[in-house]
């Protein structure tokens, strides 16, 4: 969790003896070495910087970790260069993810406002905070694939709704991160557990659904978003999608000692965050459904509901202004 | 003469041959070929015997053929791809020989999935094409289809299937040729109700030398009733029945009467194509029709005026 | 590629129901391509399984392991510490996979998983097609490069029949009829004229009906 309140930083503690501070109260600094004008005090982010992005003040921390451990003789210390992040794929910029509105904080009337030094924002309902905050693309949770694993199968190229995966004809292959929006069909459908999901692997969402299974009773396996659960009484397990949810998971909740497991799912003509997702949940749950009737076991054990209005992606439920 | 056959004396004089259907009973009851041969006997110059046809296990065809040549009948003995391999078939084609059997038609057959052993194994050891070229090469070398030596030759008179109506139509006339090429003497076709569309085949088989090296049979086929028209439409693949036929049958008081008026108008029509030596009358299970239609067409027996 | 299906559950259940310490055996080659035998299949069915034994008061263990290959004995040789124990192994390979288990694990009683259904290609995906049957010696040079003894019903050499229709096999409209793409193929490459010879009879030692085979590498002896 990052608070950012916009506060400033309080060096009060630095002492005369210690390192030097500029004329805007901020620590004197060497970038390169991350260095204070004391030689065995190491600094990084706003107290050095100033006011300025969360994920500098980061990349500024690490380079002073990596400064510190070469100042303790630790040779092998380097930080690892990132490949830069490429320009994003054309159809993705071109309406394949499926916007999600901002929205709209509410604020005092400004006739009300000129009259005082009051804060303006009124700040988010729960639902608009959780809508706002829902609209993640969660880049970099998605597809982790392994080569070793994988047997170039093309499943994941054919059945990704984003063309994420590719394979050449060698059969090596690969998941673009940035084409990859992290719904896990292609996880789902990987017949030699090559994907797992880099957010909520397979072994954590079964630890989680023995966990929550701990005393049996009902479960829900549903979708994270707000105003998507469809069971609220059962216990829930909640992914970015249901597509995630594979006939193993669900087998598994079974084996654990659930009663009932309810899976949430977009309609048909309703697709939610994640295109097709939908379809990919109703084929995993027909299919786990028919292994009951195999097993003489009444299928209802597993029942899909459909998730009702998404007010999140139809931009419904921001407030008037 | 290379068989001796009626059907093979009357196409070679140039009469008009007719040739019907009798299916084997499901049964080991002689009777039901007698009394079927009986009903044909002096309206055809030959019967067709099918194997196991649409493949439904049946009396055998070399069986049958055999009681049909004891009530003085000519049968045409059918033969499929389907149920036997190379071995068995050379050895009943000896055996359809030595009981007097003189015409062999040869065929695929239907594919086993249509019949009644579903799950049955489809030998298909050969095809319709090279089991000709076999049947030819034991008669006329005459050796087995392995290059032995045959002691005494089959004298058949070799005969198979066209259907005009089947995909793609271009190859039709060529498939034929195949036939022809491999050794047949005549062919019998799938039956016909679109006869525009046959008199089209027919021109291609003239132009490919085909009326000139065997002779055709047109098939033809009384509808019984205007389910029977719209299930043939429908459901029977490489089979033509026009509409207007369809409607014929619908709007008929008596649909039987009217799908016998058909047959008659068809083989009328089918006789004046040039290149056709014969009609062969596919009256399943109902044989008392052919009488009917053959007198109605004013059809004798080619034999008779032998 | 080879394309097996798994047998329906109540087989799986004869198969199993007698015994208490049972591995499932994945392949990640085939089978997985095919979606039905791989690692997560096998994981799958061994849920599966023990629901079921659970229902009835079964008991026992079932666990899962997976080879990349059933059919190299190397990968399955691997595999030994797992079936050390076990009173039963059920392959979810094609039909080569239980043989070489049970022929590297003679004490343990092998069944299988699936149904071998054929060699086939990927029409879309989740759905397979037959394309080959191993028949021993390919004709493709002659039919346009399209298989008539794996793709034609009635395996013909001088094709099409008179149930072709629409493009369509006489035994279903969902089968397509070879001859007529092989008709079409040889007509856009102009050779046509192929269509006119005439081809067979066959040789069939040379496929399974000349005895099992086996196939040396040339040059290196058995």
């Amino acid at each position: 969790m990052i608070i950012a309140i916009g506060q400033m930083s309080d060096l009060s503690f630095v002492d005369d003896g210690g390192p030097r501070l500029d004329e805007r109260g901020l620590l004197v600094f060497d970038a390169d070495r991350q260095a204070t004008t004391s030689p065995d005090v190491f600094a990084s982010g706003e107290v050095v910087t100033g006011p300025g992005a969360a994920v500098n003040a980061i990349a500024s921390g690490k380079r002073a970790a990596v400064a510190i451990a070469r100042y303790l003789g630790v040779a092998a210390a380097e930080l690892p260069d990132p490949d830069p992040i490429g320009e994003l794929p054309k159809r993705l910029r071109e309406g394949y993810v499926k916007p999600a509105p901002r929205r709209r904080m509410p604020a005092r009337d400004s006739k009300e406002r000129i009259e005082d030094f009051q804060e303006v924002e009124l700040g988010f309902a729960e639902v608009d905070a959780r809508c706002e905050a829902s609209r993640c693309l969660l880049c970099g949770s998605g597809a982790r694939y392994s080569q070793l694993k994988c047997v170039s199968c093309l499943t994941c190229v054919r059945v990704c709704p984003y063309g994420a995966p590719w394979a050449d004809k060698d059969g090596l292959g690969g998941i673009d991160p940035a084409a990859c929006q992290a719904c896990g069909i292609c996880y789902t459908q990987c017949p030699a557990k090559a994907i797992d999901l880099e957010v909520r692997s397979e072994e954590q969402v079964l630890a989680e659904i023995e966990e929550k299974l701990a005393g049996g009773g009902e479960l829900e396996i549903g979708c994270w978003y707000p105003q998507s659960r469809v069971a609220p009484d059962a216990a829930a397990v909640l992914l970015p999608c249901t597509a995630r949810v594979s006939v193993l998971m669900l087998l598994r909740a079974l084996e654990a000692g659930a009663e009932k497991v309810y899976v949430a799912v977009c309609s048909d003509d309703d697709d939610g965050h994640f295109k097709h997702g939908h379809r990919q949940t109703q084929a995993a749950v027909a299919e786990a459904r028919a292994a009951l009737e195999d097993i003489e076991m009444d299928p209802d054990a597993i029942e899909l509901v459909v998730v009702g209005e998404k007010k999140c992606l139809q931009g419904k439920g921001a407030p008037e202004k | 003469m290379k068989s001796g056959s009626t059907l093979e004396k009357v196409l070679v004089a140039g009469n008009f041959a007719v040739t019907a259907e009798l299916g084997p009973p499901k049964g080991a009851d002689a009777q039901v070929i007698i009394d079927k041969a009986r009903i044909l006997s002096g309206h055809v110059d030959a019967v067709n015997i099918t194997d196991n046809q649409t493949a439904i296990a049946r009396m055998s065809s070399m069986a049958a053929a055999k009681l049909v040549i004891e009530q003085g009948m000519e049968p045409i003995m059918q033969m499929t791809c389907r149920d036997r391999n190379r071995l068995a078939m050379q050895a009943d084609i000896l055996g359809a020989a030595a009981l007097g059997v003189k015409n062999l038609l040869c065929l695929t057959g239907d594919h086993q999935s249509f019949g009644n052993h579903p799950k049955s194994k489809g030998v298909y050891d050969l095809d319709s094409v090279t089991l000709v070229r076999m049947v030819k090469d034991m008669r006329d070398v005459p050796a087995f289809q392995c290059g032995e030596e045959i002691t005494v030759a089959p004298e058949l008179f070799i005969g198979a299937a066209a259907n005009p109506y089947a995909d793609p139509f271009p190859f039709r006339a060529i498939r034929l040729a195949k036939k022809v090429e491999a050794g047949i003497d005549f062919v019998q076709t799938q039956i016909v109700y679109n006869t525009e569309k046959f008199a089209e085949f027919m021109a291609q088989c003239r132009e490919l030398g085909i009326t000139e090296r065997c002779h055709i049979l047109a098939g033809v086929a009384p509808l019984k009733s205007a389910g029977m028209a719209k299930y043939m439409k429908n459901r029977v693949a490489g089979m033509d029945v026009p509409d207007a036929v369809v409607k014929r049958m619908e709007d008929a008081t008596d649909a039987a009467e009217e799908g016998i008026d058909i047959c008659v108008e068809i083989i009328e029509q089918v006789r004046a194509v040039e290149g056709v030596s014969g009609v062969h009358i596919m009256a399943v299970e109902w044989e008392e029709a052919v009488p009917e239609i053959t007198a109605r067409a004013g059809l004798k027996p080619g034999s008779a005026s032998l | 590629m080879i394309v097996a299906k798994p047998k329906p559950f109540r087989k799986i259940k004869q198969f199993t129901d007698p015994y208490q310490n049972i591995l499932v055996v994945g392949c990640n080659t085939c089978v997985a391509v095919c979606l039905t035998g791989g690692e997560k299949e096998a994981e799958q069915l061994a849920a599966k399984i023990r629901l079921h034994r659970r229902r009835e008061g079964l008991g026992g263990t079932v666990d899962t392991v997976t080879v990349l290959r059933q059919c190299e004995h190397e990968y399955i040789e691997e595999i030994k510490d797992e079936v050390e124990g076990r009173d039963l192994i059920l392959s979810t390979a094609c039909s080569i996979g239980p043989q070489a288990l049970a022929e590297r694990y003679q004490d343990v009683r092998v069944v299988p998983g699936m149904n071998t259904k054929m060699l086939g290609m990927v029409k879309e995906h989740h759905t397979w097609s037959e394309y080959c049957v191993a028949c021993g010696d390919c004709v493709l040079h002659k039919t346009g490069g399209l298989c008539p003894i794996a793709r034609c019903a009635k395996e013909l050499l001088n094709g099409p029949c008179g149930g072709s229709q629409g493009g369509r096999c006489e035994i279903s409209p969902e089968v397509e009829c070879i001859w007529q793409s092989i008709h079409d193929r040889l007509k856009r490459l102009g050779m046509e004229n192929d269509l006119k010879k005439i081809l067979g009879p066959r040789n069939w030692s040379w496929s399974k009906h000349g005895g099992p085979r086996t196939f040396h590498k040339e040059g290196f002896k058995p």
